[in-house]
């Protein structure tokens, strides 16, 4: 049973095999008609030898289809076989492409339906299969050498030249920021020719438009692509007659350009400049403050607002940026440096710590009692300094000459007298609030002051009660 | 019977004379030098005007005979450009001009004219310290206006008053 399965697996394998293997194309071409008033010439400078015609076409047996002959010094032997060809072999790659373009663009092309395009076409494939010729078009048979159809040649080697050109975008990286659109233009001027499948990119105009793009790499593949004639160009070879080309289709040009796309951060941390922590001092505020960003020439781009001691921002295109402070938190003092930062694709994620220093201010109190006219200093006195929240936050002593200096940071303060000079009072509890960076002297005195008996004299009331009183 | 009534009848009289025996004490000198009361008789340099109390009383030179508890209010003389010091009387008899201040509460207004300069204090804080001849006050960074009297709720205890000038608030 296992050999009559593999006798028949091996029967329909010999029977598909001679079918997959490459078979040549075989056809025959003759001499069509003439295109009256082109006369051409080619001077074979190795025999020293001019051949001379009026244009004529070459056509294939059966179709019609033209063709033109690529081998300007051989003869054409009617009756022919030629076979198709891929690897031409009597021509470089380079003349074989230039061959089939001219051709592609030649006769047939758009409006190039006079039949003069024909034998213009030919002339130039002559030129590009065998440059060592010298050919030439002439006003009669034999006739003497003109310059004829410039503008058409002209024509047809632009088209050429532009369809060898690939989009000045080809072969190249570029480095982007996601969300940032990018459009390349291409300088070449050919870019409208191509198309592209990706959908990260669209092609319009004379660029290349990329569109929000992702975090990512990406090869982006451009075809150009001519389908005029629907069928390929074919090189046909005989060895009893000259070669030929039929006219056909080029084959798709591809151009390849990467696009890098990037996330970029710029990402602030803010601190306290002189403890250089996150936590503020006093009741101060290192949150709320405001930075601007601007672009090297000083557009404004964003704001960021510190929040929970930093602040970020995403996705800002690659360049040079300057970063100002516009407000300051609460009870700090603004910071008036304007810092540079560079975004690249090398550095893109810019960190930053910020610093702002705390509104600050140097307090003197002077302590002294007495009266108002005898004023002495009033040394060792305690003071207990309380915060806004009611923390102690200093116990502080006057010197010898009753003085006392602090540097206090944006807060309000509550001061209480602790002890005092025996017979005065001590001062009432005082409110110290530190919102500038302005000095403050505070000059506490406690006063003793002789007052007289305020009390009304009714002695005489009383003297005058008392002798009544006896009398009764 | 008769005793009785004569008694009563001259306690009512001293009752209702004692302000009036004050007012002819403090005119004695007057009396006794006529021809010098039109010559030396003093003009008020300005007076202190407590609408709440009903207090609108003239205020003499430091130096000043009128300027002493017994006949006026009185500016005591440890008074300085920012601290004012004023006593006066309080209890009964006509000279107890104070005799109302306990009946100022805090943020009340009190207005000082003083060469023609008119200044308005407000009542910052109230206290009472016992006697002894002497005020312990503390001098604030703003003008400052103090008031003392006796105080007529605790006996023995000294009232004052301290006012803030009100533009220095």
């Amino acid at each position: 049973m296992h050999k009559i399965k593999f006798f028949l697996i091996l029967l329909i394998a010999l029977m598909i095999v001679p079918s997959l293997s490459v078979k040549a194309e075989t056809t025959s071409f003759y001499e069509g008609e003439y295109i009256q008033g082109i006369w051409m010439n080619k001077y074979n400078p190795l025999t020293k030898t001019t051949y001379y015609q009026t244009a004529r076409f070459f056509r294939e047996v059966g179709s019609n289809d033209f063709a033109y002959c690529i081998q300007p010094f051989n003869f054409f032997t009617e009756g022919s076989t030629y076979e198709s060809t891929i690897n031409h072999t009597t021509i470089s790659n380079v003349q074989r492409d230039r061959v089939a373009l001219i051709a592609h663009f030649g006769y047939g092309y758009k409006n190039h339906t006079d039949k003069k395009w024909y034998a213009i076409t030919q002339f130039m494939i002559w030129q590009a299969a065998d440059p060592s010729g010298d050919y030439y078009f002439t006003d009669s048979l034999n006739g003497n050498r003109i310059t004829a159809y410039t503008s058409e040649i002209n024509e047809i080697n632009n088209l050429v030249a532009n369809y060898n050109k690939l989009p000045s975008m080809a072969n190249k990286t570029y480095d982007i920021v996601e969300d940032n659109n990018l459009e390349i233009i291409d300088t070449n001027n050919v870019i409208s020719n191509y198309q592209t499948t990706s959908d990260l990119v669209t092609i319009k105009d004379n660029k290349i438009i990329v569109n929000n793009p992702k975090e990512g790499e990406y090869n982006i593949t451009l075809t150009r692509e001519d389908k005029y004639y629907n069928k390929p160009h074919i090189f046909w070879r005989s060895s009893t007659s000259q070669h030929l080309i039929e006219t056909g289709d080029i084959a798709a040009k591809k151009a390849q350009i990467t696009i890098n796309v990037q996330k970029t951060t710029i990402s602030l941390n803010k601190i306290d400049a002189d403890t250089k922590e996150t936590t503020p001092q006093g009741k101060a505020s290192l949150d709320g403050a405001i930075y601007n960003l601007y672009d090297e020439n000083n557009n404004f781009i964003d704001t960021l607002e510190i929040i929970d001691n930093t602040a970020e921002i995403h996705n800002l295109n690659y360049g040079k940026y300057y970063l100002k402070e516009e407000k300051a938190g609460v009870g700090y003092n603004l910071d008036t440096n304007t810092y540079e930062i560079n975004l690249s694709k090398e550095t893109p994620i810019i960190e930053k710590t910020l610093e702002n220093k705390v509104i600050k201010a140097k307090v003197t109190i002077n302590k002294q009692y007495g009266d108002s006219n005898n004023m002495k200093n009033e040394e060792n006195i305690n003071f207990n300094l309380y915060n806004s929240k009611n923390d102690l936050y200093k116990t502080l002593i006057t010197d010898d000459k009753g003085n006392i200096e602090i540097e206090l940071p944006y807060d309000t303060y509550r001061l209480e007298q602790l002890n005092t000079t025996s017979g005065y009072s001590k001062i009432e509890p005082l409110t110290i609030d530190i919102n500038t960076n302005d000095d403050i002297t505070l000059n506490l005195k406690d006063l003793k002051i002789p007052v007289p008996d305020t009390h009304t004299n009714n002695k005489l009331l009383i003297i005058l009660c008392i002798i009544i009183s006896l009398i009764c | 019977m008769l005793k009785k009534i004569l008694i009563l009848f001259i306690i009512t009289l001293l009752l209702l004379f004692t302000k009036s025996i004050v007012k002819i004490d403090s005119n004695k000198v007057n009396i006794s030098k006529p021809i010098l009361i039109n010559t030396y008789q003093e003009k008020p340099i300005g007076n202190l005007k407590i609408t709440k109390i009903k207090l609108n009383q003239d205020i003499y030179r430091i130096d000043s005979k009128e300027n002493t508890i017994e006949k006026n209010i009185q500016i005591l003389k440890e008074s300085t450009d920012n601290l004012i010091i004023i006593a006066a009387h309080s209890g009964s008899g006509k000279i107890a001009y104070f005799n109302n201040l306990n009946k100022l509460l805090i943020n009340d207004e009190v207005s000082l004219t003083l060469n023609k300069k008119n200044n308005t204090y407000i009542v910052k804080n109230i206290w009472e310290q016992k006697k002894n001849g002497y005020i312990n006050i503390s001098k604030e960074e703003q003008d400052q206006l103090i008031l003392t009297t006796c105080s007529p709720n605790h006996n023995g205890y000294q009232l004052i008053v301290n006012c803030i000038k009100k533009e220095s608030l």
